[in-house]
């Protein structure tokens, strides 16, 4: 496990206690934002990581406007 | 739209030939065979029991009344998938949001015009695109089932999805788990609620395709080819990285090149971010009810089988994809999926409802948002500086068509990202070809002999080359178990080969032109030297003898070939006469008890010929051939069958009961 792997756990656990569904997405479409670039610079080790952290993120929001129904 | 599909489709509207891929040529005289009944038995093979039969009888009956293969190909294939394609994503949009006239247009062109389509049908796949063409109207007849529980529906559904297996089973599967996964959102754990879903659907998709369920059942044989089922497969055929899956793009686009992938091209990932933005106005319509509850819904449900899509899409790789392989090891019917990429179906589906919804909410929000703007500049332009109302106007004039703007980018944003579609760049199925008149004159040196043989082609059979059932083809390189050409002939120079070769009927072996470079490779091009040494490799071999007929083709003779059925040892008379390929009628004379008839097709048990009632079963001889111990001495008339064929005639008799019953019931319903 990398460190950004750490990282984002980290992070998605946070949101999982204390971040709202727009929040969570708004970061998850970050994450697929911030990808682009690095893919264009070939940093893709990182890259492919942000898409997978993106997905996260969005999974979740999904989960969270189901619960909140 | 419609300039659009005649930019990246035009050829399918002109009468060239098309054939390349996966997707083969045919022959007039060898695609009227297809006009015949099932068949468990076909061309020298034990073919698992097909499910393409009724598009097959369909394709074989144009050509019996005259249509070129050209023609038959662009009216069976290529323009449904085009309709198809259109109205049922169409017809899906409308089930999902009736009254979104936006959604209803833009949808077909994110579903007909992806990366993931485009390439299947470079790659020549035609089966899955038109499985895939009618995903959308099997999800949406069964939605609309669910809202209002007509029966028409249900039979609809059952009709659609039974066509649909027709083409692809696989892509079947995966539209059998969305609808699956729908149902259980609505349902929840009310059983009686999934059995009156499901129940017509199945009954009316069972009957239809009893004509193969029956026999496969009865004769316990698998559906699959040997070996399809390992993970190996999965391992091997897993292209598409997760970068790739969640942005709709193939990793094999555009140029569908086997194996051949591409660093991920950044500009792909706006697309997932389209789609999943669309989340955004669900949230928000919560709070100010602007959208009903099963809009919201739905789009939920999609982002989600979008998000599976792009997992499963990647098959082994990572992340996870562990589970991949677990589920391909222990989930029924997922040995089905060797390609993961079949999953890309969900994502082009998914994408279809989310990008067009997202595109018209932003587009509304734009509108909203110049309305709500306009009305304070206009009060504030008595109390501004004098150059200030210019800039007002200009800075409305913008803000007026920002929506419009929005539209255009978008719209060329996903054009750009097809451009090779547009500007002619696909190959495969995208470009039509000249059948190559040496192959013509090969189809008719060939068809001309009456007499049965077999063509050995080395190193494979290529696409123009000519078949039927009175003269089948057998590749060298499945047969010899070796791709190289230098080691085909070196097998070929085995001892014992010539005889084995000439109880198989092969009187032909042929070295094909190979007008399309896919045979001779060095590096993936065409190395013409690997074809002429092939060639002068057999020319040495002195029981071969070549016939100086065509420039291109290569075909040598293999003098005293055995027929279809002969007599071991003694010149024992028999005669034959094929009614189809599972079926021959028999006449021999015998000196002698017990002599053995050899049947040259690959031994299966199930072979046996019948003389006056009594069933000889067939035996293995010569590792790999059917043969009959004839106990009668003189004269005798016996038919030779494939029994299994009963059972397909037996579940075709159903097949044809329900479709009688599932049209009229479909009218009937129709009118109430």
């Amino acid at each position: 496990m990398k460190i950004q792997d750490i990282l984002f756990i980290l992070f998605f656990i946070s949101l999982i206690v204390k971040g709202n569904k727009t929040t969570t997405l708004l970061i998850g479409l970050g994450c697929l934002i911030l990808a682009m670039p690095l893919f264009y610079f070939q940093v893709f080790f990182t890259a492919e990581r942000l898409t997978w952290y993106a997905t996260g993120f969005i999974l979740l929001s999904i989960l969270k406007q189901i619960h909140n129904t | 739209m419609i300039f659009l599909i005649l930019l990246v489709f035009g050829q399918w509207l002109t009468l060239g030939v098309i054939s390349s891929g996966d997707y083969p040529f045919f022959f007039r005289e060898s695609l009227g065979e297809r006009f015949s009944l099932p068949l468990a038995w076909n061309n020298g093979y034990n073919v698992p029991f097909s499910t393409q039969w009724p598009h097959e009888f369909l394709t074989g009956l144009l050509s019996k009344i005259g249509m070129d293969f050209a023609v038959v190909e662009r009216l069976a294939w290529f323009w449904p998938f085009l309709v198809i394609s259109i109205l049922s994503s169409r017809y899906l949009a409308k089930t999902l949001f009736p009254e979104n006239e936006f959604v209803l247009s833009f949808a077909p062109f994110i579903y007909l015009l992806n990366t993931y389509v485009l390439t299947i049908i470079v790659g020549g796949q035609v089966g899955i695109i038109l499985s895939y063409a009618f995903a959308p109207l099997v999800i949406a007849t069964l939605i609309k089932y669910i809202d209002n529980e007509k029966n028409y529906y249900a039979i609809l559904s059952g009709l659609a999805f039974a066509i649909q297996i027709v083409f692809d089973p696989r892509i079947s599967f995966i539209t059998a788990g969305i609808i699956s996964l729908y149902s259980l959102t609505v349902f929840k754990y009310n059983l009686k609620k999934y059995v009156k879903l499901f129940l017509v659907p199945l009954v009316v998709t069972i009957g239809l395709h009893f004509y193969w369920i029956l026999p496969t059942l009865l004769v316990r044989k698998s559906p699959l080819p040997i070996g399809y089922g390992s993970t190996n497969w999965v391992d091997f055929l897993s292209f598409a990285s997760f970068s790739n899956t969640i942005s709709l793009l193939h990793p094999n686009w555009p140029e569908s090149i086997f194996g051949k992938t591409y660093f991920m091209r950044p500009e792909f990932l706006i697309i997932p971010i389209i789609a999943f933005s669309s989340l955004f106005f669900i949230f928000s319509a919560e709070k100010n009810g602007s959208l009903g509850k099963n809009s919201r819904n739905n789009i939920l449900f999609f982002a989600f089988i979008a998000l599976i899509g792009s997992f499963l899409a990647k098959g082994s790789k990572p992340p996870f994809g562990e589970i991949y392989l677990w589920l391909f090891n222990n989930l029924p019917g997922m040995n089905m999926f060797r390609d993961p990429t079949k999953f890309y179906v969900l994502i082009s589906l998914s994408y279809s409802i989310l990008i067009p919804f997202s595109v018209q909410q932003t587009y509304s929000w734009l509108k909203s948002k110049i309305k709500k703007s306009l009305p304070a500049s206009r009060q504030e332009t008595s109390k501004s500086p004098p150059f200030a109302s210019l800039q007002r106007g200009k800075q409305s004039k913008i803000q007026r068509y920002s929506p419009n703007i929005f539209l255009l980018l978008i719209t060329g944003y996903l054009l750009l990202l097809i451009k090779p579609a547009w500007t002619g760049q696909l190959s495969g199925t995208f470009k039509v070809k000249e059948v190559p008149k040496e192959y013509i004159e090969l189809k008719d040196f060939i068809h001309n002999q009456p007499q049965f043989f077999r063509t050995f082609w080395t190193p494979q059979h290529q696409r123009f080359g000519f078949y039927e059932s009175n003269h089948p083809t057998i590749n060298a390189s499945d047969y010899l178990k070796t791709n190289d050409p230098a080691e085909l002939v070196q097998e070929l120079r085995k001892e014992g080969r010539k005889e084995e070769l000439q109880r198989l009927g092969v009187k032909y072996l042929i070295i094909p032109f190979d007008s399309d470079g896919e045979m001779f490779l060095t590096d993936r091009k065409y190395d013409h030297q690997k074809r002429l040494k092939t060639e002068e490799e057999l020319t040495s071999i002195e029981w071969l003898e070549k016939k100086n007929l065509l420039e291109k083709i290569a075909i040598f003779e293999l003098k005293n070939p055995k027929d279809h059925f002969w007599f071991e040892g003694n010149p024992s008379q028999v005669n034959y006469k094929m009614v189809d390929p599972t079926r021959y009628l028999v006449t021999g004379e015998t000196t002698r008890p017990n002599n053995l008839l050899v049947f040259s097709e690959t031994y299966d048990p199930r072979w046996a010929l019948k003389i006056n009632s009594k069933e000889i079963t067939s035996e293995k001889s010569y590792e790999s051939l059917n043969s009959f111990i004839i106990p009668a001495v003189g004269k005798w008339n016996g038919e030779v069958e494939f029994t299994p064929q009963k059972y397909v005639n037996y579940g075709l008799i159903v097949s044809g009961i329900t479709l009688l019953l599932s049209m009229t019931a479909l009218i009937v319903f129709s009118r109430k």
